[in-house]
């Protein structure tokens, strides 16, 4: 009886494993981003992937971003720290990438990915990591 | 073939038991693949401090030195994959349908989509799969800003002492759970994750 009934336990275990774990992933920790009026921002890098990627192309070419777009992004995001950035948040190797300096005078390159992932790395080696879940719309996915 | 004992624990000289109750998820009746990740920490320790306030974390984790930790039993499910890729799409195998569905879908759409899936239309989820863990952490990309496109980060490269031990306990799970040799997969390729995370690991 027990042996009968074996499968239809597997089946159910399984079922409810896969809907928890669609629910149990982590959640970074956000933190308002303090920076500066931006001033001058440049785009030198528009729809690309990471060289090494592997992984199935993910149309890359379709992630452009323009002016307006970085600098609401930016204006979004909260900050994350660099684990959650490179570890624990979803990676898209799609990327838009440029210059921007803030009105206190620091200076840094910029990174967003396609999905709402980014960086600054300052000049002075400094640096923050951006995430922006309210940033939805095209041409970022959730 | 390894002694595992009723608490899904490894009984062997190389294999240190270092259980993290907290890491243990549901039952996990049928193991279809490994999945090897990088820590991004530098040592074992770090590891073990955030297993102790995390559910977070994966079955196995072997330390720079080739040392190898067993955090959490082979017969539970553990969070260690995170957003399911899709297999069809990697292996060329969607049905026009599957391809239509997935250029709208982010990775939480493709996600759930996979999760409904039966192996092997899937890849190795939570549910069905063991998480290996190499210590390494991620260092400042070289390349930044000379080579177009790089990543700001780097994982750094698995050291020979850890590919030793992980082609030992990839061989001997996979004689024991039953895993079918293509069903061991770098981390990046079963969900979004840097590329570079494992990718020098080898079994």
């Amino acid at each position: 009886m027990v042996r009968a009934f074996l499968p239809l336990l597997v089946l159910l275990v399984g079922c409810a494993s896969a809907a928890s774990s669609t629910e149990e992933l982590p959640v970074p920790s956000r933190h308002p981003l303090d920076l500066p009026t931006i001033g001058r921002l440049t785009i030198t890098e528009n729809g690309i992937g990471s060289p090494p990627d592997q992984n199935v192309p993910r149309h890359c070419s379709a992630f452009q971003l323009d002016e307006t777009q970085v600098r609401r992004f930016i204006g979004m995001a909260d900050g994350i720290d660099r684990r959650d950035y490179m570890h624990t948040l979803d990676w898209s190797p799609c990327h838009a990438r440029g210059r921007v300096e803030f009105e206190d005078g620091r200076k840094g390159t910029w990174t967003i990915r396609r999905f709402q992932t980014g960086s600054i790395l300052f000049d002075d080696n400094g640096e923050v990591f951006l995430f922006c879940p309210d940033c939805s719309w095209k041409p970022f996915v959730w | 073939m390894l002694q595992v004992d009723k608490d899904g624990m490894v009984h062997n000289v190389l294999v240190r038991r270092r259980r993290f109750v907290s890491l243990e998820r549901g039952p996990m009746p049928v193991v279809n693949g490994i999945v090897v990740h990088q820590t991004g920490g530098a040592t074992a320790q770090s590891t073990f401090n955030s297993y102790q306030q995390s559910a977070y974390g994966a079955h196995f984790l072997i330390g720079k030195d080739g040392t190898i930790h067993q955090t959490a039993s082979l017969y539970r499910r553990t969070n260690h994959v995170g957003l399911l890729r899709s297999r069809c799409l990697a292996r060329h195998t969607c049905k026009p349908a599957d391809l239509t569905a997935l250029k709208k879908a982010g990775p939480r759409g493709e996600n759930r989509r996979e999760q409904r899936k039966a192996f092997p239309d899937r890849f190795p989820a939570n549910r069905d799969s063991i998480g290996i863990e190499l210590v390494g952490e991620y260092n400042p990309n070289p390349e930044f800003g000379k080579v177009r496109g790089a990543d700001e980060y780097v994982y750094v490269s698995v050291t020979d002492a850890q590919n030793a031990s992980l082609r030992w306990l990839v061989a001997q799970l996979r004689n024991t759970l039953e895993v079918a040799a293509g069903e061991v997969y770098r981390h990046p390729a079963v969900s979004f994750k840097t590329s570079t995370e494992a990718a020098t690991a080898s079994w």
